[in-house]
């Protein structure tokens, strides 16, 4: 099917052209590295934060305000951001680089322009940008944990680590799997990030299955492979929905591990 | 309602300032005379909804919107002008061709009508009127105004891209011009490199730069994506040949180009750390047009050159191509056949050519003579851009495939993909000579 007129049925001739094509398969495994990876530094930092901001401390409202502005810049200006920072030439890590005499003074680090520099590039952009929403609403799930629950834990002399692992985390389970369900969605499906930092090159590389759906449907004009590789991406978004959702059902994962 | 914003507000403004200046011009007397005798007469009540590609050059969109000012005191159709991105401006013709709904006219890029042909309003008869009138088209105007013998739109203009270089920097490196073939090119940038100015292309999601650059590499060895019949023929020793000189310029070049867009060299040329690419004549425009010192510097010590030959023995130049396309969906057939002559009448497209400093070139020969040519002597190869270029299909036709296979960036990523050391030659070519085939199935 192409765009301007009608289509005609060829079945999974589509799909079948997919499985056998590089760019497809390397966008997929990238999209799937990118998410892990995505979410397990959103998800740890996101926690520490969430912990840290929960402590009392002077300009609490302000510090807690300050931690939501990667969330609340529009992703394409933050990724235009991204863009420049992570540009060959004008790199602000380069030259930070270059000042504190680790790379030597004409010494560039080619951001964008290596494979596998830019796929940890555009991880890193995204990890920056999801860590605030995972903070803020771990932070909201902390603040429901009663403070008798730390007061009983301190006379039975537990130390800080134990009573975040036995109280705080087991209370905070539900959500968890709320946001990281929410949280993987949005890494799976990300666009803007990649679109504006680097359109899914260099050579491909840094393709999502989104990015790529995009450039072969509309300005490559094949809707229907376009279609195809959008159409790829509902298992993998069931499966993590489905995770969630059967882990939401056990009360293990309600109420904590030792309570079935 | 019409809502006023503090954009349109403006545009209203300029529109009046624009009638205000015409009527003292005489261009309103000449286009009232002109929608006496035009063969076509518009619509009663027509209203245009036109959209273009963003401006570049500020002057030009003010030449352009004169037009249109002087075509609607005329004729009294009023045409309200949009504008969007050049990447942008595919995708909206094309949904806007699917879904039958949209402006009435898309002043678009390369062979977007070629994705959409029978949706295109057939403009045989303007094409011949300018014609006649204008000394005929350029050879690459018919072919990406034609579909078969049906004109399905009107190639405005062409932009050409070419070598922009600094003098200062290629002297120091021995060279008093750029080679004009490619073997000696090789040698400019490798003396380039060793001088530590390195020269850069673009190997990345540049919809423009990369394009140009990578179809000039491929088709300069006498490869081509497909032949005559077209039958996919990039698996060949002469791409071979080309990745292999790809291979040799791209060790000179300056660090990130595969990560470049159409923007990337542009700033990097500006900022001085560039000391030869290819480009249109914006960045020379830009450098001129600039208050700072530093820019100014650069635009006296830069000029430009053709793009060097190679075993093909011709030029294999791929320049950007402007059609004006009406859809078959408008209301109003006669008012975009009108406005799509009237513009490019010599008294409009003259002053048009001339505003946009070198960015357009003509496509009807009678305009070769236009002062914009002549009065700055680095304009002078965009001249030619037109004449020298082949088009997006080369061996093949130039059809909706051609289009898509450069909208997929297949080409580029060739080159990027050996260059890079991603895939070897024979990987590199099978990668695209499966894409390919795919496309021209």
């Amino acid at each position: 099917m192409r765009i301007g007129r009608g289509g005609s049925f060829i079945g999974f001739e589509n799909y079948i052209y997919l499985l056998d094509d590089r760019d497809f398969l390397r966008a997929t495994g990238f999209t799937l590295v990118y998410t892990f990876i995505a979410s397990i530094f959103k998800f740890s930092i996101g926690l520490y934060l969430a912990v840290l901001l929960n402590n009392n401390m002077p300009f609490k409202a302000l510090i807690r305000a300050v931690v939501l502005i990667p969330f609340i810049v529009p992703t394409v200006l933050s990724a235009v951001a991204f863009w420049w920072i992570f540009d060959t030439q004008f790199s602000i890590f380069t030259w930070l680089l270059q000042k504190w005499g680790i790379l030597e003074k004409n010494q560039l680090i080619n951001w964008l322009g290596d494979p596998l520099l830019a796929q940890c590039s555009v991880i890193f952009a995204n990890i920056w940008r999801g860590i605030p929403f995972i903070a803020i609403t771990l932070l909201a799930g902390l603040q429901t944990v009663s403070p008798s629950l730390y007061e009983a834990a301190t006379l039975d002399g537990a130390s800080k680590w134990q009573m975040f692992r036995f109280v705080t985390y087991p209370l905070l389970t539900p959500i968890i799997a709320v946001v990281m369900t929410f949280s993987v969605l949005f890494t799976f499906t990300d666009f803007q990030l990649i679109w504006a930092m680097t359109r899914g090159g260099p050579v491909n590389a840094t393709h999502l299955m989104a990015t790529l759906s995009y450039q072969r449907g509309i300005l490559g004009g094949r809707l229907g492979e376009g279609a195809a590789i959008a159409t790829a991406m509902v298992p993998f978004l069931l499966a993590a929905i489905m995770i969630s959702w059967f882990g939401l059902q056990r009360r293990k994962w309600q109420q904590g591990e030792n309570n079935d | 309602m019409t809502k006023l914003t503090r954009r349109s507000a403006l545009k209203g403004g300029a529109g009046l300032l624009g009638a205000g200046a015409l009527a003292g011009s005489g261009l309103t007397d000449f286009a009232k005379a002109w929608a006496q005798t035009a063969p076509w007469r518009p619509e009663a009540g027509a209203t245009l909804n036109l959209m273009r590609w963003r401006r570049f050059v500020v002057a030009e969109d003010e030449a352009f919107n004169r037009i249109v000012a002087a075509f609607t005191a005329a004729t009294g159709v009023r045409i309200n002008v949009t504008s969007e991105s050049f990447d942008d401006m595919q995708p909206k013709a094309s949904v806007a061709a699917n879904t039958g709904t949209g402006p009435d006219m898309f002043w678009a890029l390369y062979s977007t009508p070629h994705l959409f042909p029978q949706r295109c309003l057939e403009v045989s008869d303007v094409a011949d009127y300018l014609g006649k009138k204008y000394g005929g088209w350029v050879p690459v105007a018919e072919a990406y105004g034609k579909l078969g013998d049906r004109w399905i739109a009107i190639p405005a203009a062409i932009n050409g891209g070419y070598i922009n270089y600094r003098i200062s920097l290629i002297k120091a490196a021995g060279f008093n011009e750029v080679p004009t073939t490619t073997a000696g090119f090789l040698e400019l940038c490798k003396a380039l490199k060793a001088k530590n100015t390195p020269a850069g292309f673009p190997l990345g999601r540049a919809t423009g730069d990369g394009n140009a650059y990578a179809y000039w590499l491929l088709w300069s060895h006498n490869a081509a994506q497909v032949d005559e019949a077209s039958k996919v023929i990039i698996r060949s020793a002469e791409t071979e040949a080309a990745l292999n000189y790809a291979k040799a310029l791209y060790d000179t070049y300056v660090q990130g180009t595969v990560a470049w867009n159409d923007a990337s060299n542009n700033r990097l040329f500006l900022s001085g750390e560039l000391a030869l690419t290819a480009n249109g004549i914006s960045i020379y425009a830009a450098a001129n047009a600039s208050t700072d010192p530093k820019q100014k510097e650069i635009a006296a010590d830069m000029d430009h050159a053709y793009w060097p030959i190679g075993p093909a023995g011709r030029p294999t130049e791929i320049q950007l191509c402007f059609p004006m396309v009406t859809m078959a969906y408008t209301k109003f057939p006669n008012a975009c056949k009108a406005f799509t002559a009237f513009m490019l009448e010599a008294e409009q497209f003259n002053p048009w050519l001339d505003a946009a400093a070198g960015y357009l070139t003509h496509t009807l020969n009678a305009f070769d003579n236009n002062p914009v040519w002549t009065k700055d002597p680095k304009n002078r190869v965009f001249r030619d851009a037109a004449k020298r270029s082949l088009v997006a299909g080369h061996r093949g036709k130039l059809d909706e495939k051609a289009a898509t296979a450069m909208a997929d960036f297949i080409v580029v990523d060739m080159f990027a993909n050996f260059c890079t050391g991603r895939e070897t030659a024979a990987g590199a070519m099978q990668l695209a000579e499966r894409q390919l085939q795919r496309i021209y199935r």
